[in-house]
């Protein structure tokens, strides 16, 4: 799944601990998702989406 | 250098290790030590049963802390881990416990076999050591695909 995590965080200037941190996960995490290689789980997306102020659909799409 | 929650995750889980085996060890030395002469060996073997479940029971715990501690990306990496390393686990142990089982040890290090160290052993008492072998490997293996038929259960029947 492809996100836009990696654009939203870079507008504000977080780097990815500091993401990290917001959401209460591990960096690793935030990078495991940032790289596609892992989807968060719905309560974490819906996390996501409130923390940046957008839609999930907005933030994630399917893709390969 | 480290994440708070990393720490966390370490800590109880080699704290969790380092109780389990403290109990494991204390209760063998309070069983079998100069002390405990008025338990009988009989009682002694019930004794170290129950030690040993006491310190399983830490680890139980612990593991189950750590687990918690742990965010969601790792919890899934831990579930990965335990599923498939323990499938690829299971299938590669089982020709290595048919080598040995077979006398394969001989064939690595005929100077160490069983026949050199123990002379005297007769086809009776290599026969009930290979049996013993087997139920000592069996038995892991059958407690495992029990636990996993049992959480899979579990897991089916809360989900409805």
């Amino acid at each position: 799944m492809k996100n836009r995590l990696k654009v939203l965080r870079a507008e504000r200037d977080w780097s990815q601990a500091d993401l990290a941190e917001r959401l209460e996960v591990s960096r690793q995490s935030v990078n495991a998702i940032e790289t596609g290689k892992y989807d968060p789980s719905l309560p974490l997306a819906f996390k996501i989406a409130r923390l940046f102020g957008q839609p999930i659909e907005a933030i994630f799409r399917e893709g390969e | 250098m480290f994440e708070q929650r990393t720490l966390r995750v370490w800590g109880y889980s080699l704290g969790g290790g380092f109780v389990a085996f403290v109990v494991w060890i204390g209760g063998a030395w309070l069983i079998w030590g100069p002390g405990a002469q008025g338990l009988g060996h009989d009682g002694r073997i019930v004794a170290t049963t129950l030690a040993a479940v006491a310190s399983m029971a830490c680890l139980a715990a612990s593991a189950r802390f750590a687990f918690l501690q742990m965010d969601e990306f790792y919890q899934q990496a831990s579930r990965v881990a335990w599923y498939w390393g323990g499938i690829v686990g299971l299938l590669v142990s089982v020709p290595i416990a048919i080598f040995i089982q077979f006398g394969g040890l001989t064939l690595l290090a005929p100077h160490v076999s069983a026949i050199h160290v123990t002379p005297h052993l007769t086809p009776e008492e290599g026969r009930a050591r290979v049996a013993i072998f087997r139920m000592g490997y069996l038995l892991p293996v059958l407690a495992e695909g029990i636990g996993f038929t049992v959480v899979a259960a579990w897991w089916r029947l809360t989900k409805r």
